[in-house]
């Protein structure tokens, strides 16, 4: 193109998640460099340009096992409409994704669907691309897993053991990649359902802080929640052993955490029928934690967050007179079936019981 | 027309109801948006996405028909049986809204009506 060296950029730069994408090409603009061409999905070529305030979008146009007329051609006609509408196709990578880019307009819709529903459809498309993957995965995981079966049992094979070994680590390769797919579909069709304003406000925030930690006792956590709002870092979510605190004044607050095991062991000591759910094989019934919030906001707490049926956090100022629900003692008991599920817990212990009985099974023979 | 197009457009989405509106008269996609928009006062803004599915199903369930074709720039026309669906439609409408007034008494939301 005759261009000089200073006028375009190649950066190479790997994003999950398609709205931080979105913005980052958005800032891009902002400084002066417009998109080019994006390869493999993870190098960015820019252009050099003054800087201006572009937005950028990204559509995939896959097709259904017997397409219709319109299905055909939806991607020639979208592209005709978005022209038509002041978008430009800047280009598309490898894996079919089309970026689009358009001079940001106030007041006008900067984006490619401004409606829910439109949005719920792109984002189910782009899930179950993931989700086709991950079936071709299981596929081959399958075949492979077959192949390598045969030949650990075929004689005269030994020259070739290395297949069996092959087959192995592959298909676990293979499982890893299809977490990986599963999770990131997931991620697009939770994203992609949003405006990038609302998904800017939800996740996007600059005040929002995350922080991996492993704590393995209820007052440890506490402490440890408590401590933090003292800096002025208040938890406003939170997971297995990761905190999302968002900044704030700092403040003298207690946290308290609230789990099955708890709010039985208070029902009990109250007379009353604890919550017992024969059916409930998987840990999903939460009939204590409707329980747990009933006395917990009685007793002056507010609600923080949630980890599925596991556990509840609480948070009350100090001096608001909230009393705690729980007895002190049980503030040194470890978490494991309120962090990790009792689902969790189950698999693990079978996993273990079969592995001492298999290592019997193969010492007596 | 069959019963299950009524059903589908009876009650209509606002932003169909305006679309069909616009191309009682021959309009491409950024005349429909910019019609829409002038009428609604800015209210409804379509973006390149409602508009691209909404033409799409309207011209599936014959409700519009593509009367001119450019570089990709297709001008759009209400049909008869479009014409006859938004005329439904706006007697539904106008029924709902006497209702209204009814319960909440006539006069008052008049000047704001359309507006929020």
């Amino acid at each position: 193109m005759g261009q000089d060296k200073n006028d375009t950029k190649k950066v190479f730069k790997w994003y999950i998640s398609l709205m931080k994408e979105r913005l980052w090409l958005e800032e891009q603009s902002k400084k002066g460099w417009l998109l080019r061409d994006v390869t493999m999905g993870v190098f960015y070529t820019f252009d050099k340009s003054g800087p201006v305030h572009m937005v950028y979008d990204v559509e995939r146009f896959d097709l259904s096992k017997n397409p219709t007329k319109r299905e055909i051609e939806e991607k020639t006609d979208l592209m005709d409409m978005a022209v038509e509408m002041g978008w430009k196709t800047v280009c598309h990578d490898e894996g079919q994704n089309y970026y689009l880019a358009k001079p940001y307009a106030e007041g006008e819709i900067n984006e490619l669907y401004d409606s829910p529903e439109d949005r719920a459809r792109r984002a189910e498309r782009y899930r179950s691309f993931f989700m086709t993957k991950v079936q071709l995965f299981i596929w081959i995981d399958i075949l492979i897993l077959l192949l390598g079966i045969c030949f650990y049992y075929s004689p005269g094979t030994e020259e070739v053991a290395w297949f069996s070994a092959f087959s192995m680590i592959y298909v676990a390769v293979c499982l890893i990649l299809c977490i990986i797919f599963l999770r990131w579909g997931n991620l697009y069709a939770k994203e992609l359902r949003l405006s990038l304003d609302e998904w800017t406000a939800l996740y996007g925030r600059n005040d929002m802080m995350a922080v991996r930690k492993v704590v393995l006792t209820i007052g440890g956590l506490e402490r440890f929640l408590e401590k933090k709002a003292q800096e002025g870092y208040h938890v406003k979510d939170m997971r297995i052993f990761r905190y999302f605190f968002s900044k704030g004044e700092p403040g003298q607050y207690s946290y308290m955490m609230d789990t099955r095991y708890l709010t039985n062991k208070r029902r009990k000591k109250a007379g009353a029928g604890v919550f017992k759910d024969e059916k409930d094989w998987e840990g999903c019934n939460n009939d204590w934690q409707v329980q747990s919030l009933r006395e917990a906001e009685a007793a002056g707490w507010e609600f923080v967050g949630a980890v599925e049926s596991r556990n509840i956090l609480y948070r009350a100022e100090a001096g608001s007179g909230a009393v705690p629900l729980n007895d002190e003692r049980y503030k040194k008991g470890i978490r494991i079936t309120s962090a990790f599920g009792g689902m969790a817990v189950f698999v693990v212990v079978c996993g273990l019981v079969g592995a001492v009985i298999g290592g019997i099974v193969g010492a007596l023979m | 027309m069959t019963e299950a197009l009524l059903k589908k457009y009876r009650p209509m989405t606002e932003t169909t109801y305006y679309t069909l509106l616009a191309v009682t008269e021959p309009r491409h996609g950024y005349a429909i948006m910019q019609f829409v928009s002038r009428l609604t006062e800015g209210r409804i803004r379509l973006g390149t996405g409602t508009l691209y599915t909404m033409t799409g199903r309207l011209m599936e369930d014959g409700l519009i028909d593509i009367v001119s074709q450019q570089n990709g720039k297709k001008t759009y026309q209400i049909t008869e049986m479009g014409r006859e669906v938004l005329r439904l439609e706006t007697e539904r409408l106008e029924y709902q809204l006497d209702n209204g007034l009814e319960i909440l008494g006539k006069g008052e939301p008049k000047d704001g009506a359309g507006q929020k």
